[in-house]
């Protein structure tokens, strides 16, 4: 049990900094994708810094405040050196992600998305 | 203004790094080590691979140990008793300034024999905190000025990286060899910063009252006095009563010290002046539930068995003093994030590491040539993969070795250390005197060494790795295996990428004198 919940944090980490890094303009190029409008930036870096505070939150309750924060801090640095070996050696293993954040119906877009937008 | 600050921080960085790095990666890679410290002792001292066994003996059962240490006149006795990370019962006394100490069965009470070494909590722990200079502390004391370069390290670095949010997961592993170095020193310096800001700083606080004796000084009558009261031990400050008295029941003193703490089981039972009427007996509790060292001591006289003390709450003060000594020393209980500070810990050592390869990329073209140059890449490979390789050579002498070996007047613990060291300044050697190919030879030697550790534990105790990962109570010495093994395996790496550049770079120039 114990496991799937640490493998849970360090999944959502890791999602939450690809997101960051995929809002930068080299990495999206070297994973293909085209580049973000900035209000979509500022939509997407809003919800990976949600998900990187869900995690404290959730790591606190679960853990406790001691080993909660110490496990937090260890999974943010891993999580984010993570991302950047994979941009480095694999980018395209988040091409996916890094497309699905330019789609209209994406769950970083805003409720009304001007035509065109998202390139 | 601003672009003369940052040159300055620039200058900070470089030169506190190439004076200090060499004394950081001892500290970190030792300090990493030690996160499994006593996995290390299980690997080391084989005679200690125990099963863990349901019900220990009673204390009483030990009595006869406690009558030779009072028969020795002993200033103290006391049984560490086994946990999750220590399946041996540890049995010691001090008579004068001799030590005596016999690792137990807890399930025989059989005595097991003298491994013969120093082990993980015995060399590598202390070695992370005191570079084994005991000279007036002077080990201590360069521990400690290193620390406060870490820090102004962690400061000026971040200072100096131009493009910290830009290139926050920036690394491009097909550049060239210099930029590719310069993207792994800021990946692990930048993402790993919390880690290198708390452990340097927990550090510089555990030893707080050596570096800042002031403090000490202008609390306490003297340093026994802050000894006793910040290690709970104040009810060892008694008058000397030399009257022999015998020492109460320990089985029933146990019994009332763990109805004080709902049932919690003691980890350590001291008797200090044993035999005596100020005889002390203690029973110390740590709690693993949480970060911080929370030590419980319940005290009773040794003659009367009256309740003597028991431990204060912790003041808010003292509470984070806990807070910090515990998410440095890693006491408590919780192996996820004992991995996670051993990964990290390697982080911070490929951090120094890049730090000093990309100094010597820098300038390898224009000064390649100099003294300094040449001094500062010696010092490198000794510092990097000369004490990895002075570690390795001390796991396999502890594996070679003949159990009671004698040389030079040397024990056998003293001559695994004398192996590290003789180890360690050869690569020293080796790097002043064969810079061409030391990085290549010296990934070779650690891939050779890493792999013949584990091969020489399968031979030496039957304890293969296919064995050791399918008992449970044989995961520490697998563990150890497994990462000797990985380490191998990203040397012999190393070696081949090395060894294509040396003969890419051969190449070219005998192509470039066939053209001329």
């Amino acid at each position: 049990m114990a496991v799937l919940l640490y493998s849970a944090f360090a999944v959502v980490l890791f999602l939450a900094f690809a997101l960051l890094a995929l809002t930068q303009f080299a990495h999206r190029r070297a994973t293909g994708a085209a580049d973000l409008p900035p209000e979509r930036v500022g939509q997407t870096r809003a919800v990976a810094g949600l998900l990187v505070g869900a995690v404290l939150c959730v790591t606190t309750y679960t853990e406790g405040g001691g080993f909660g924060f110490l496990l937090w801090v260890g999974l943010v640095s891993l999580a984010a050196c993570a991302v950047a070996l994979v941009l480095g050696w694999c980018p395209a293993l988040l091409a996916p992600l890094a497309r699905m954040m330019v789609l209209p119906a994406s769950p970083f877009s805003a409720r009304h998305q001007p035509p065109g937008a998202g390139g | 203004m601003e672009q003369g600050f940052r040159r300055s921080m620039e200058w900070l960085h470089t030169w506190a790094g190439v004076v200090l790095g060499s004394v950081l990666f001892a500290v970190f890679w030792m300090g990493t080590l030690s996160v499994f410290d006593n996995e290390i002792d299980r690997w080391m001292k084989p005679a200690t691979r125990l099963p863990p066994s349901p019900q220990t003996l009673s204390l009483e059962a030990f009595r006869p140990s406690l009558d030779e240490a009072i028969a020795a006149k002993a200033a103290f006795w006391n049984i560490i008793l086994p946990n999750d990370r220590q399946p041996e019962l540890q049995l010691r006394y001090k008579t004068g300034k001799t030590f005596v100490s016999h690792d137990v069965d807890p399930k025989s009470g059989r005595m097991l024999p003298d491994s013969g070494t120093l082990g993980g909590t015995g060399f590598i722990f202390p070695f992370h905190y005191t570079l084994q200079i005991e000279l007036r502390d002077m080990g201590e004391w360069v521990v400690g000025l290193a620390a406060m370069a870490m820090l102004v390290l962690c400061v000026s670095g971040v200072i100096i990286h131009r493009k910290i949010f830009a290139e926050f997961f920036t690394f491009r592993p097909h550049k060239k060899s210099r930029r590719v170095l310069l993207d792994l020193h800021n990946l692990c310096g930048v993402l790993g910063l919390p880690f290198h800001v708390f452990l340097t700083f927990s550090g510089l606080v555990i030893l707080g009252a050596t570096y800042f004796p002031a403090g000490v000084h202008a609390v306490y009558a003297n340093p026994r006095a802050y000894f006793f009261d910040a290690n709970n031990l104040s009810f060892l400050a008694v008058k000397p009563d030399r009257t022999a008295a015998p020492v109460v029941s320990l089985d029933e003193a146990a019994t009332r010290a763990r109805a004080m703490w709902g049932g919690d089981v003691p980890q350590t039972v001291l008797v200090a002046n044993p035999g005596k009427a100020s005889s002390r007996l203690a029973f110390f509790r740590v709690n693993e539930g949480h970060v911080v060292m929370d030590r419980d001591v319940v005290a009773f006289s040794g003659a009367t068995g009256a309740l003597l003390s028991r431990s204060p709450p912790l003041s808010p003060v003292m509470q984070a003093q806990r807070f910090l000594s515990g998410l440095h020393l890693i006491q408590f209980h919780h192996w996820v994030l004992r991995w996670m500070y051993f990964v990290l810990g390697l982080g911070s050592c490929a951090m120094i590491a890049t730090g000093f390869l990309f100094w010597q990329e820098s300038r390898r073209k224009k000064q390649g040539n100099t003294f300094g140059f040449r001094l500062v890449e010696g010092l490198t490979s000794g510092s990097v993969t000369g004490i990895i390789l002075a570690t390795l050579a001390f796991f396999v002498s502890n594996r070679l070795l003949p159990a009671n070996v004698h040389w030079l007047g040397q024990g056998r613990a003293a001559l695994e250390v004398w192996v590290f060291y003789t180890v360690w300044l050869a690569t020293f050697v080796h790097g002043w005197v064969w810079p061409r190919h030391v990085w290549l030879g010296q990934s070779a030697a650690i891939a050779v060494f890493a792999a013949g550790a584990v091969l020489l534990n399968w031979v030496t105790t039957g304890d293969h790795p296919l064995r050791t990962l399918t008992h449970r109570y044989l995961w520490p010495v697998a563990g150890m295996d497994m990462v000797l093994l990985v380490g191998a395996g990203l040397a012999l790496l190393a070696t081949l990428r090395l060894a294509r550049r040396v003969g890419a770079h051969s190449g070219a120039s005998q192509r470039v004198e066939g053209a001329g």
